[in-house]
């Protein structure tokens, strides 16, 4: 009971409540003794009443006083310090406290930075011994995500319940929107992969663990998927199931393609062979033939002729157009296939720096150039063997120089006639140049020749981004409950997002001119999922906004406007609880336009602005600065007022409140968004 | 001036049969070989003004016939005409790069080829 009433009735509050009890209790002595002293000594009773009140006044003037001083002295520095101790404790800030906001509490300011201190040791020992032990296990993991992160085949990891819980970078090019906690669903077309789960099922009752194999369109239909899913099994139980599948659009459609081709080309052929085979017959057994007669059978022949040329034509130029890939190739840096080449130790060969890339087998491709180095050197009549590649339309030449005797393209064409590599079994490298349509030449004069290696120039692939992005989570959570403000915010899954505009006044014309956002599940920032995109306002940017987030009219006008962007975000932030510093004013210009975008931002909401003030509300400081400052988060000055680099920020503070509400029984959503129904006061100053 | 001759390289001899017709029709002198072998030692003999090179030969590729014509001092404005069955793309590049004037992909109409035959032959008189 009184556990419970002071926590109801806070520190100050307490204090304030003591010196008015004091004060008043004084008063009630003063008058008690002034009773008794007038019931024994008598006298005039105004004296008694004068002398009285102005001590009775004095009494109460005096503990006002010292309960102001003791609230501005004691109480608020006491709190303060609190707030600072349990900010330390719970979040893992290692600043020193201020110790002159409690300069009147003699030793408990620095007994505060001892006890910090100490915390910080302790801390910093735990997180030794923690690295040390976790060492081996990082070991593993690296090795892990290496594993998964560059498998040549898209992986995923899914819950029971087809949530997404691990995926790889070929999985992210293969479907781009693809997400952590996300439904398999959004991104590949349902159907094929729950039949295969189904047989998957089947088996697994039957007592095997097997894979099925599936053709599944993505989500979006432009592309054809295949590949095999297989169940995890665990004490018996079904914990999800892996995914690894490759893009398998080109093999279909260039097996559509050859088919109808062949089709084509037989019937094509057919009819005038058969036509030519008649009418020679004709001229060859009708020898009393009249020669007008024969000329028009030797007419029709002709004729029958120019049509089978014109089928081997056409069919020729469709099969040099059809995109066959009979040889697995991917975008390869020749940088990669020249080292390639020179890590050969017996090989002499400098190189040229080059940046291009090129649409091939790369370890054909220098497994090749290799074979010709090293015949072009066995003579010994020729030296300083250089590679290059030159850009040439659509294509890259790698070519390969060198001074001295001159190669015959029977010589080079011998040589690439034996077995390329071990590894490639019989294949010759005349085979592996047919594979990638591709042929080689030599040219030259006099001592200077060189051979020239034509192949398709290729764009880079995906960029890797952060070497280490946060692919898999393997503590998802059960699956959502309609009632989501029960959920315990650990479970929830979070979109930090920040918006730019051209001002400040949503309901006055300005417009937004970016969104970024990037999510939080299980408390981890996903640095590898986020959203950031320029939008064009259809307005000109003022000049005072410009200077504050740096966004030009020029570069907002080839960006899409805010119906797309809006969409987009809107997909991005489905399924999650919505987060901004100061939400209200960047929601505000969402739901403005939520006509216009055709979606409804019904997201449930927590502001930042709104939690620090409810977590630290004694102090009136909720910019994203002194938040930062406060939690020891560094925000580089390039990055601040950038709608990323502050939706970042916003983050980071997020989830060290997180932490910070658990700590005061702050656990589900409903909790937190009743937390910030209390700071009724910023609410309103929040009215955009 | 005299008659202008033309080496035919090629070693299917029905085509060989038709194009030493038609070549010869055309009032140009011919010698056929049918290697790549053949065709190093009869240059080496008489200068031709046209060679008529297919690219799959036995010996010596076509392509190597072309460029050890196109090396050779003795050998030089001699006309190359490349044949060949592949018709790829990349057979008619690698036979320009390795220095043909011209280059058909069977089959061709005999008027193509007698008409490229004597524009080169014309064009280098």
């Amino acid at each position: 009971m009184t556990l419970r009433l002071t926590r109801r009735l806070g520190l100050r509050l307490r204090f304030a409540l003591f010196f008015a009890a004091l004060g008043l209790g004084g008063v009630g002595l003063i008058g008690a003794g002034l009773w008794f002293g007038y019931l024994r000594g008598g006298g005039p009773v105004d004296g008694y009443v004068i002398g009285g009140t102005i001590a009775a006044l004095g009494v109460l003037g005096l503990s006002a006083w010292i309960g102001l001083l003791f609230d501005e002295n004691v109480a608020r520095p006491i709190l303060a310090l609190a707030s600072d101790l349990t900010t330390r404790a719970r979040a893992d800030v290692d600043l020193q406290i201020d110790e002159g906001q409690a300069k009147h509490l003699g030793t408990l300011a620095p007994a505060a930075n001892a006890i910090n201190a100490a915390l910080s040791e302790a801390r910093a020992a735990r997180a030794r011994a923690v690295a040390r032990e976790t060492a081996r296990i990082a070991r593993e993991k690296a090795l892990f995500e290496a594993l998964f992160r560059d498998l040549g085949e898209g992986a995923v990891v899914a819950t029971p319940d087809n949530r997404v819980m691990l995926y790889n970078r070929m999985a992210q090019e293969l479907l781009p929107r693809i997400g952590l906690d996300r439904p398999l669903d959004a991104v590949l077309r349902p159907e094929p992969v729950a039949d295969a789960l189904r047989r998957v099922e089947e088996a697994r009752i039957k007592g095997r663990a097997t894979a099925e194999t599936f053709l599944a369109a993505s989500a979006d239909g432009r592309r054809f998927l295949q590949g095999r899913v297989t169940p995890i099994v665990s004490d018996e139980e079904l914990s999800g199931h892996v995914l690894i599948f490759r893009d398998a659009t080109d093999d279909l459609r260039a097996h559509a393609e050859q088919a109808h081709l062949f089709n084509t080309l037989l019937e094509g052929v057919r009819r005038p062979a058969g036509t030519i085979a008649a009418l020679l017959d004709v001229l060859e057994t009708g020898g009393d033939l009249p020669p007008e007669a024969r000329a028009g059978f030797r007419k029709g022949i002709s004729e029958e002729v120019a049509r089978l040329f014109k089928v081997i034509d056409s069919t020729a130029a469709e099969q040099a157009a059809a995109t066959s890939r009979r040889w697995p190739v991917s975008a390869v840096a020749v940088s990669h296939i020249f080292d390639a080449v020179r890590a050969r130790k017996a090989l002499s060969v400098t190189a040229t720096p080059s940046d291009a890339m090129v649409a091939c087998d790369g370890f054909a491709m220098a497994a090749l150039l290799s074979r010709l180095i090293e015949r072009l050197s066995e003579s010994g009549t020729r030296e300083g063997f250089a590679l290059a590649a030159e850009g040439e339309g659509a294509e890259t030449r790698l070519v390969l120089g060198w001074q001295g005797e001159v190669a015959t393209d029977g010589e080079i064409m011998g040589w690439l006639a034996a077995p390329l590599s071990p590894a490639y079994g019989h294949y010759s490298g005349r085979d592996a140049l047919e594979a990638h349509q591709s042929t080689i030449w030599a040219e030259g004069q006099g001592r200077s020749h060189r051979i020239v290696l034509p192949l398709p120039s290729a764009s880079a692939p995906l960029a890797p981004g952060d070497p280490r992005p946060e692919f898999y989570d393997f503590n998802l959570p059960p699956a959502p409950s309609a009632e989501m403000a029960a959920r315990d915010l650990s479970e929830l899954s979070f979109v930090v997002f920040d918006t730019e505009t051209t001002g400040l006044s949503p309901r006055g014309g300005d417009e937004i001119v970016q969104i970024a956002g990037l999510r939080i599940v299980n408390g981890r920032i996903l640095r590898g999922e986020t959203f950031d995109s320029l939008v064009n306002p259809g307005r000109p940017i003022p000049p005072a906004s410009t200077r504050v987030h740096h966004i030009t009219d020029a570069m907002v006008e080839g960006a899409p406007d805010i119906r797309d962007v809006g969409r987009r975000f809107h997909d991005f932030c489905q399924g999650s609880v919505l987060v901004a510093h100061n939400a209200p004013f960047d929601l505000a210009f969402l739901r403005l336009k939520e006509d216009v975008i055709a979606r409804r931002f019904d997201n449930p909401v927590l502001c930042t602005v709104l939690m620090s003030a409810g977590l630290f509300g004694h102090t009136g400081q909720h910019t994203l600065d002194a938040l930062c400052a406060r939690f020891g988060i560094t925000i580089p000055a390039q990055a601040r007022h950038t709608a990323m680099g502050d939706t970042v920020a916003t983050a980071e503070v997020f989830v060290r409140m997180l932490a910070l509400l658990r700590d005061r029984g702050v656990t589900t959503l409903g909790g937190a968004i009743a937390e910030e129904g209390r700071m009724t006061k910023i609410r309103k100053a929040q009215a955009y | 001036m005299p008659q202008k001759t033309v080496l035919l390289v090629e070693d299917e001899d029905n085509i060989a049969l038709a194009l030493a017709h038609l070549i010869g029709r055309a009032g140009y002198g011919l010698r056929r070989v049918a290697s790549g072998t053949d065709a190093m030692t009869a240059l080496a003999e008489q200068r031709p003004d046209l060679v008529v090179l297919d690219v799959m030969l036995p010996g010596k590729s076509g392509y190597e016939v072309c460029q050890l014509i196109r090396r050779d001092e003795g050998l030089k404005g001699v006309k190359v005409l490349m044949i060949t069955a592949g018709g790829g793309e990349m057979e008619r590049r690698k036979g320009m790069a390795v220095g043909a004037d011209a280059f058909m992909t069977k089959p061709f109409s005999t008027a193509d080829l007698t008409q490229k035959v004597c524009a080169l032959l014309e064009d280098g008189a």
